[in-house]
């Protein structure tokens, strides 16, 4: 909802740049881009017109005035958490800017914003129950 | 229509087609959504005197205004029906997701009517409907059937099911959704005379606000009224149960034994504060929640290892706990889960059985009704296996699926006299001897043994609320208006869908600047009040309709007539006569006749004549 409101798209979670899964009783995931620190940057990669890219901060945004609507960029996605306007053209989390409203409004701290380490990614693995 | 999904969605199971109509200005100006919008689409569908698991019932399911909503605790929709159990208007609540989907799927209701002849889903994706065969989901409990749809449909689906009391037609069977459940009044049960295992929705729409510009303002204000709030981490922390031990020891209305103690020796074994450190392994949110009270509970070992259950709440703390006399949180936590498993209600399953323990110990059922079964207060674990025959009517449970009503009817001997029961349904936790407010409350309860009616049971424990202070929880002087103005604000939460857990924080100017922002309606506090106040007029209609009459407005004889035998409120009860007085006030207070029925001013003055049975509207 957070990141409805912050992104002026009203009440519409379907838009949200975060999904949420559970899997189990007690395992619910959060699932946001990571900026590249849990990917190769494959949607980089896969957008034909060059209309996404990583900035100096970090974050990985799209420009929309140039994006082609062509649908390759979330199928790329390993996270899939890329998706397409009814016009066609992608969205994804731009990280407000530096103060993410998801970070900022979950009172439990469940989400935080902070460079990403090693670690983190093996502990989802872990609970996943996936790799090593 | 700003604020609202827009349409009302009929699906027949019968013939597998569907309807959809517009919503209308008419019922949001009148009823606002959730809980009131589900009661008037059920005097309107329901024939009188319907069969409540025959064809002609019908199971609606209305989203709260606010679900999906920028509110601090947004996540309550509404499952209403006749209820199986009580033959009242029956509704229950639940913070699964399947509100917030169903409003942006663009439905403000979606009524089941009719009844298949095989085992099905209803399946909304946006709008795009459809009727689904499901037998291999038949016989399965609650999480197999939604992950198996999960597995199908995608976790952006909703899943709404019963498990097998449901399936059997349990008069107290549950619908669950998210590991919530949607427990009173046996709408499960109605699912499961129509075959319907599960509604399933996906909404992937956007909910139209009056005032979008408002909404940033409005998470910021929650944000901040929130961090104010003392008590919302302690709420986190250890969930719902946390005065048990105040209810039991300070004020001594803590049903134990089947209600014939009002302490419990085994309350600080049961609070949340002795078993949360151990056993809590996560918090647990519904949907669009800020102020999460669910827990994930996990028993590491013992004779119950494995077990795993979002809860106990503070009503199963008493009805799997104080009332069967059981002190072990890890069995507690074990017949919890059994109960969410089979799909039935925790409160009413623990009377049921506390009701059985009574009658064994008092020699009117013996070891060979009860299929050799050890079944008495000193054997709690008895409830494990009490709880499987109950979901699968086997033996004795054929007896007490039926509710603790029908049982004692049944068994007789007497045993009438210790059924705890208002109309038919099972009380929850508050001994109302010592709760006079609630006492009221309790027996006019449009659905039944119930405290979220009124809700009285805060003025009466804290002694203050909202308008009220100093309130003496013994003296039942000037109750009726007292009750009548609570239950108009807590019908109001209902039609919102704002959880009664965060009432605190909405009490109630708080609730209206939400109401504008998503409606564009600039609403009074009179105004909620109004939408309270008709809701409440509304389910009496019902009620009349199906010919409930003030005899029904009654309390079990163990609150009439047997004294409390112990404990700080030790010799309280309500009289019969006492309680007549307090009806009598209420009714007056209402602007309803002697006899409990809305007189055709009150119903003129709120706009809702024209919904009154014929008999009444002729005066």
């Amino acid at each position: 909802m957070a990141c409805n409101v912050a992104h002026g798209d009203g009440l519409h979670p379907a838009r949200s740049r975060l999904r949420l899964e559970k899997r189990r009783l007690d395992l619910d995931l959060v699932i946001v881009c990571t900026h590249g620190a849990g990917c190769a940057l494959e949607c980089v990669a896969a957008c034909q017109v060059g209309a996404i890219s990583r900035g100096a901060e970090g974050a990985v945004t799209i420009d929309r005035a140039r994006c082609n609507a062509c649908g390759s960029c979330n199928p790329a996605c390993p996270y899939h958490v890329i998706w397409y306007d009814d016009d066609g053209r992608a969205g994804k989390c731009d990280l407000c800017g530096g103060d993410p409203a998801c970070a900022r409004y979950c009172i439990l701290q469940a989400i935080e914003h902070r460079e990403a380490a090693r670690e983190d990614f093996a502990q989802v693995r872990r609970e996943l129950g996936v790799g090593r | 229509m700003r604020g609202y999904g827009g349409s009302i969605l009929t699906v027949d199971v019968s013939t597998s087609e569907h309807r959809a109509e517009p919503t209308g200005e008419e019922r949001a100006r009148l009823w606002l959504g959730g809980a009131g919008l589900g009661a008037a689409l059920l005097l309107e569908r329901v024939p009188a005197r319907a069969d409540p698991l025959g064809r002609g019932n019908v199971v609606v399911l209305t989203p709260g205004l606010a679900n999906g909503a920028p509110f601090i605790a947004p996540g309550k929709c509404t499952f209403t029906a006749k209820s199986p159990l009580t033959g009242t208007i029956g509704d229950a609540n639940m913070g699964g997701r399947i509100g917030a989907m169903a409003r942006h799927a663009g439905f403000d209701a979606i009524v089941v009517e009719g009844s298949a002849l095989s085992p099905v889903a209803v399946v909304v994706d946006d709008d795009d409907v459809s009727v689904r065969q499901v037998s291999e989901l038949w016989g399965k409990g609650t999480r197999a059937t939604a992950e198996a749809l999960h597995a199908e449909l995608g976790w952006g689906f909703a899943v709404a099911c019963i498990g097998i009391a449901g399936e059997r037609m349990v008069r107290y069977a549950t619908i669950d959704c998210d590991d919530r459940q949607a427990g009173r009044s046996g709408i499960g049960a109605v699912m499961g005379s129509k075959r319907v295992k599960a509604i399933c929705v996906r909404g992937t729409g956007r909910v139209e606000v009056a005032d979008p510009g408002a909404l940033p303002g409005l998470m910021r204000d929650n944000d901040r009224r929130l961090r104010e709030y003392k008590s919302w981490d302690n709420d986190r922390r250890y969930g719902t149960g946390t005065f048990v031990d105040m209810v039991s020891k300070e004020k001594g209305t803590l049903p134990t034994r089947n209600w014939q103690l009002s302490t419990f020796d085994g309350a600080d074994a049961v609070s949340p504060y002795a078993w949360a450190a151990r056993l809590s392994t996560k918090s647990k949110a519904c949907w669009g929640c800020m102020k999460p009270c669910g827990r994930v509970l996990r028993v590491p070992d013992g004779p119950y290892a494995g077990t795993q259950v979002d809860g106990v709440e503070y009503e199963t703390i008493y009805s799997l706990g104080s009332e069967i006399c059981n002190s072990d949180p890890e069995l507690l936590a074990r017949l919890n889960e059994l109960c969410d498993v089979y799909g039935m209600d925790t409160i009413s399953a623990g009377v049921c059985i506390g009701w059985t323990m009574e009658a064994t110990e008092r020699g009117l059922l013996s070891r060979f009704d009860l299929g050799g079964l050890d079944v008495g207060f000193h054997n709690p674990s008895c409830a494990i296996e009490l709880l499987r025959r109950i979901a699968h009517r086997e033996g004795f449970g054929d007896i007490l699926a039926e509710g603790v009503r029908r049982a004692a009817e049944e068994v007789g001997l007497g045993s009438e006299a210790f059924a705890v029961h208002v109309k038919g349904q099972e009380p929850p936790a508050y001994d109302v001897r010592g709760l006079k407010t609630l006492a009221l409350g309790f027996a006019v309860s449009s659905r039944g043994g119930d405290h979220l009616k009124s809700g009285a049971y805060v003025v009466d424990l804290l002694g203050k609320f909202w308008r009220f202070e100093g309130v003496d929880r013994l003296s039942s002087e000037g109750r009726g208006a007292m009750c009548r103005d609570l239950e108009d604000l807590f019908a109001a939460y209902d039609c919102l869908g704002v959880c009664k857990f965060a009432r605190r924080l909405y009490v109630s100017e708080g609730l209206l600047e939400p109401i504008r922002v998503l409606t564009g309606r600039e609403m009074t506090e009179a105004d909620v009040l109004r939408v309270g106040e008709r809701v409440t007029n509304l389910r009496r209609l019902f009620n009349v309709r199906e010919g409930l009459t003030r005899e029904d407005d009654a309390l079990p004889p163990r609150v009439t007539d047997e004294p409390i035998a112990d404990g700080p409120s030790k010799g309280n009860r309500v009289s019969k006569e006492e309680l007549a007085r307090m009806l009598d006030d209420y009714y007056a207070a209402r602007g309803w006749d002697r006899e409990g029925v809305p007189t055709r001013e009150t119903l003129e003055r709120l706009g809702i004549d024209h919904l009154a049975p014929l008999e009444l509207q002729m005066g």
